[in-house]
């Protein structure tokens, strides 16, 4: 599936797609900070475009709730077919009560393709994740909670963003890079401010099936952070996973 | 696109010889980087900051000096002497600042610095802590240029109005990773309002603050830094590459206003 779904090249050689696996788009609500105003998908076309970023995995900038935005990822992915993958975000903090419910419905009906959560795990989110067989990007409260959702569903799979932490908590990273080591079912998203250092280890210690390439964007900068990827000079097979590769695999059906 | 590095590095030896080509190339200096061994080790930043790294990257991205200074220490004048031997040990690649911190070494300073700028070789000052008048009376007096990390950017409207001849660079465009992204905005409005202030590109996460720096300010008040070695020379420099400035402008940011504004004989 995956073969059939890369671009070939010019030479009749097919090639891995470069995903980026988490960036934000559309309008929000309170309009306090940059990610809480506006995810302008053009800087972002305009970027993967310079990039060469093939698709680019969308969510909602944050919101007070959810379910307006989710249909407006999903509107976005719609007119601009080949681009984006939507996924739905929810607050565990937030989303109580028939969350689950309402992700069923838009991984059913809106054509989004996995999860994006953050503050506190919510086991109904979870639940119903597991039954739908879609990622979870997971931008945790605590990194340590990671150590009970990862245990409680061995067959989700997290990808915890910025390898841990998107501040300068550099601890973090190194706690990160442990937990991906503990369980099969996590990975690291490499969007993050770390010194170089953190990654060089994650790549060394983990392997590249464990790392997934994401910006974080558009506040962050896709051209720069495919360019940290690139600086890690992985060979050939590794680093098309870690561009595109493992999220792929992760995605249900391939991309589309 | 691969540049040749054995062709990079003849041509680094060759830049400092105008009109052997016709024509001299402006050195790619990172203005912010350090070097060497903290005192209190509970962070990296205050444990040890490796050259050999500083110096590979380097290589890689094809930078051609780096000012060099310590990392956090309770007192700085080992750390000072230590910067100076590391420049001593590699010559053509490292420029020092000394840096110094206005409580703990209160009193001191002046002297300090007097024997650090005029015997030790170092360039410029490295600062954490907002300066008092001790600190920068002795930094206009030695003419040099500092390098500031200020705990908050409205500090420089005091600063920078009382010691008008003082440059002053303001690390990280006022916010080391964007965490308080507005004062981007207000160190452009700084760097605006105080032609004495300057402002360093390292550790910027919100690329388009830089853009915009260089689109309202234009590029002669905007200087290429790493905050290396732990922050990537090599992706900061790529950063620079990204706004597509013209050759002249981007020389300016990568080398040419530094060079300008450190003492003669720096680079």
């Amino acid at each position: 599936m995956a073969a059939a779904l890369a671009a070939p090249l010019s030479q009749g050689q097919s090639r891995t797609l470069v995903i980026d696996a988490n960036c934000q788009a559309g309008l929000g609500e309170a309009m306090t900070a940059p990610d809480t105003t506006r995810a302008g998908v053009e800087v972002t076309l305009r970027h993967m475009q310079e990039a060469a970023i093939d698709r680019t995995i969308l969510s909602a900038a944050t919101n007070p709730g959810y379910e307006k935005p989710n249909q407006e990822i999903a509107e976005i992915c719609k007119l601009n077919p080949g681009k984006f993958i939507g996924f739905a975000r929810h607050d565990g903090e937030r989303g109580k009560g028939g969350i689950g419910a309402l992700l069923r419905r838009e991984i059913e009906t809106l054509g989004l393709r996995g999860l994006r959560v953050t503050r506190q795990p919510l086991r109904d989110l979870f639940d119903a994740a597991a039954d739908l067989r879609i990622p979870v990007l997971y931008e945790s409260e605590a990194l340590s909670n990671i150590h009970l959702v990862a245990a409680e569903y061995p067959k989700l799979p997290f990808i915890v963003t910025n390898l841990g932490t998107e501040g300068r908590e550099w601890a973090a990273h190194y706690e990160a890079i442990a937990i991906a080591r503990r369980y099969p079912n996590v990975y690291l998203t490499t969007s993050a401010l770390a010194g170089y250092k953190y990654f060089e280890i994650a790549a060394s210690e983990l392997g590249a099936e464990k790392l997934i390439f994401a910006s974080d964007g558009p506040q962050r900068d896709s051209r720069v952070e495919l360019y940290r990827v690139r600086l890690l000079k992985l060979p050939p097979a590794d680093e098309a996973k870690v561009l595109g590769g493992n999220i792929q695999r992760l995605l249900p059906g391939g991309t589309p | 696109m691969k540049v040749n590095l054995s062709r990079r590095r003849w041509l680094a030896t060759i830049a400092a010889a105008p009109g052997l080509s016709g024509q001299s190339r402006q050195l790619v200096i990172n203005a912010h980087c350090h070097a060497g061994l903290g005192q209190t080790m509970n962070a990296p930043y205050t444990t040890r900051n490796d050259v050999d790294v500083t110096l590979r990257h380097m290589e890689e991205a094809g930078i051609d000096r780096t000012v060099i200074f310590p990392i956090i220490n309770p007192t700085y004048e080992k750390a000072n002497q230590e910067i100076a031997e590391i420049c001593g040990r590699y010559p053509g690649k490292f420029i020092g600042f000394a840096k110094h911190d206005p409580e703990t070494e209160q009193g001191r300073i002046a002297s300090m610095l007097r024997r650090e700028i005029g015997s030790l070789g170092l360039r410029g000052l490295k600062l954490h802590k907002l300066p008092t008048r001790e600190i920068l009376d002795a930094v206009a007096e030695l003419n040099i240029p500092i390098l500031y990390h200020p705990k908050q950017v409205s500090m420089f409207y005091m600063i920078a109005e009382e010691y008008p001849r003082i440059t002053f660079i303001m690390a990280h465009l006022g916010s080391f990773h964007s965490v308080e992204w507005a004062w981007h905005y207000e160190a452009i409005a700084i760097a605006r309002r105080y032609p004495n202030v300057y402002l360093e590109t390292s550790a910027v996460i919100a690329q388009r603050f830089l853009e915009m720096a260089v689109r309202e300010l234009g590029p002669d008040r905007v200087i290429f830094g790493s905050d290396g070695p732990d922050s990537d020379s090599r992706l900061e420099l790529y950063k620079i590459k990204l706004l597509k400035l013209d050759p002249a402008g981007e020389a300016k940011v990568l080398g040419g206003n530094i060079q300008r504004l450190l003492p003669k004989g720096s680079v």
